[in-house]
């Protein structure tokens, strides 16, 4: 593969002093701009990778590699997760006492300055995901799929070019998932961002360019 | 949204324990407040009736815890005031008594040709009569408090004397005794010819290094007394700084009660806030963000709780100062300095407070602070 954005090289990830492994010897590459998404039974480590990716989570074993960048550094992944990396959870993961339009402005603290160009910014975001009506709603009073979109909001506010979204549509029925996924997929797009998602249902894995299935910890399938 | 929103939005998650964690706080700046407002009040009220009488140098026994029990031989005012410097001297019997009312009064005794007498400001009746030996003076704050007015009698140690005048100082402490002439004060306590201290004036009182010269002359002279200068009186005097000691260790022991507390509601948002945490860090905070937050928190405690307990220790002195039982002894004395002091120290134990309950925050791990429900 020529133009590769993360790459795994013998990672694994154990608990409890290895008597748990979650992640044994993966080796892979991610592309530029592909469109990715990870399946297999629960358990299997899907998420667990994703965190690696995104550096939420360490390897014990191995090494990472993000865009050319070797030994990562905790402060590092944090800069790299504010600029370039979005996240997009099953559970939506916002701040129950925030806004809808503060929630989104969150990832911007530490990159804008001035709170009226946050806001700004978060605002167009809101409106990209079609929600600038609910702007000053609280997550709580949002359905689900609204929530949702609020969470890939937030995950765009900073243009990252690397999203990572885990089960994003598993709270979610077949209609809001289908909307969900168009716009990530509008994203992957449009701005040529890479997208990885890790999905239990055959219908949203087979609208990736490749797909890799976990078994046990390791990587049954690639194709 | 500005930062310090998430901060405030956290401790308003839970507005009870916020409003009680502040009102811990606030009763121990309350406290400080009214405690060293109350020592200072006191040293002040002494240094006040010194300066309304003029004294420059005053003269105690060496060695005396309680200066009310101290005594000097009256006839060592002739060997003072044949020390060149020395203007005038006025020897000074003081005790305090137990009236049948209950009422604690400070009682003091001057000499006929005392000059202490010209310092006092008259407002009714006159000087005692000081052939008649009946006749005593009442500052008004006593005559107030003893409802004695010119002309009625008080009982004094089972003695009757007649008030012959009332009069007015700024210094509190005078306001509230009894005056009695030298001898009839001796012969009433069974002190003969003794008195407790002696006031001096000095040629050159506003001359540090002729004060310093004459302190000196005096101290030789004179091994076994010590002669003080009236602004130190308070600082120099054993009960004053034992006073002082006690107010200042009571409230250093509240501020750090109120350092507990602060640690352990930030303790508690830290561990409920869990998920919040993970959140942050997931979309890019950095550790020392994070950080930021939590002793922000702290900070925001700390200083409503000061603000909160300034007040409070103001009323709280005020209110001691007005009991009956104080006579209006003491004139309450905080400085806007002090104020601003105890809440910035406050508020450093705030952040201080924060730090602790901000490492652990930024050591969660992300992962497991994600799953958090
Ligand atoms: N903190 C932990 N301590 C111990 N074991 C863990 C921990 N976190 C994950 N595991 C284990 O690691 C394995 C992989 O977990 P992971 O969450 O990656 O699975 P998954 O494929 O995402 O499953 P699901 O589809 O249910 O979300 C599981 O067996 C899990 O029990
Ligand atoms: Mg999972």
């Amino acid at each position: 593969m020529k133009n590769v954005i993360a790459e795994l090289k013998h990672v694994s990830r154990e608990y409890d002093d290895g008597r748990i492994v979650a992640l044994q010897d993966i080796t892979m590459q991610i592309g530029r701009g592909e469109w990715l998404s990870i399946t297999g039974p629960s358990g299997s480590g899907k998420s667990t990778l994703l965190h690696l990716l995104g550096g939420l989570d360490r390897p014990t074993k191995g090494s990472i590699v993000f865009d050319g960048r070797d030994k990562i550094s905790a402060r590092q992944w944090a800069r790299l997760r504010a600029r370039r990396i979005g996240f997009v959870f099953q559970s939506f993961n916002l701040i129950p006492s925030l806004t809808a339009l503060e929630n989104v402005e969150v990832p911007l603290f530490g990159v804008m300055r001035r709170s009226a160009k946050r806001r700004q910014k978060a605002m167009d975001l809101l409106e990209r995901v079609g929600l600038a009506d609910r702007s000053r709603h609280r997550p709580g009073t949002l359905s689900g799929g609204e929530r949702q979109r609020i969470a890939i909001a937030r995950a765009l506010v900073n243009s990252p070019d690397f999203i990572l979204a885990d089960e994003p549509t598993g709270n979610l029925d077949t209609r809001t998932s289908r909307e969900i996924m168009d716009l990530l997929e509008s994203i992957h797009t449009s701005e040529r961002t890479t997208l990885v998602v890790v999905t239990h249902e055959i219908e949203i894995a087979s609208r990736a360019t490749r797909t890799i299935r976990c078994v046990d910890g390791m990587i049954a399938g690639d194709i | 949204m500005r930062f310090i929103s998430i901060p405030v939005l956290s401790l308003g998650r839970r507005p009870m324990r916020t409003v009680l964690t502040v009102i811990g706080i606030a009763v121990a700046v309350g406290s400080f407040i009214a405690l060293v407002g109350m020592s200072r009040a006191l040293e002040k009220a002494w240094v006040n009736s010194l300066d309304d009488r003029g004294t420059h140098l005053l003269v105690t026994r060496k060695g005396v815890v309680e200066l009310l029990t101290a005594s000097i031989k009256e006839d060592i005012g002739e060997q003072l005031q044949d020390i060149r410097g020395v203007r005038a001297v006025a020897g000074e019997l003081v005790d305090l008594v137990t009236l049948k009312s209950g009422q604690a009064v400070l009682i003091t005794g001057w000499s006929p040709e005392s000059y202490l007498w010209q310092t006092l400001n008259i407002v009714r009746g006159n000087l005692p009569d000081f052939n008649s030996s009946e006749e005593v003076m009442l500052g008004q704050a006593c005559s107030e408090s003893l409802g004695k007015e010119v002309g009625d009698t008080v009982l004094v140690r089972d003695k009757e004397f007649i008030v012959s005048g009332v009069f007015r100082e700024s210094g509190v402490m005078t306001n509230g005794t009894i005056v009695f002439p030298l001898n009839v004060m001796q012969d009433m306590i069974e002190k003969p010819e003794t008195v407790t201290v002696f006031n001096l004036l000095i040629d050159h009182p506003d001359q540090p290094l002729k004060v310093e010269a004459l302190r000196n002359d005096l101290g030789e002279a004179f091994e076994d007394l010590l002669f003080t200068e009236t602004d130190q009186i308070a600082e120099s005097n054993h009960m004053m700084q034992l006073f002082r000691a006690m107010a200042w260790g009571t409230s250093t022991i509240a501020l750090v009660i109120a350092l507990v507390v602060i640690v352990n509601t930030l303790l508690m948002t830290v561990s409920e806030q869990k998920r919040q945490i993970g959140i942050l860090s997931a979309v890019g905070w950095s550790s020392e963000r994070i950080l930021a937050v939590v002793i922000t928190e702290g900070f925001l405690l700390a200083l409503f709780g000061s603000i909160a307990g300034s007040v409070l220790g103001i009323y709280g002195l005020h209110y001691l100062a007005s009991m009956p039982q104080m006579q209006g002894f003491l004139q309450p004395e905080i400085t806007l300095r002090m104020v601003l002091e105890v809440c910035g120290a406050t508020c450093v134990l705030g952040i201080l407070g924060g730090l602790y309950p901000a490492l652990r925050a930024i050591r969660i791990n992300t992962v497991d602070a994600l799953r958090y429900e």
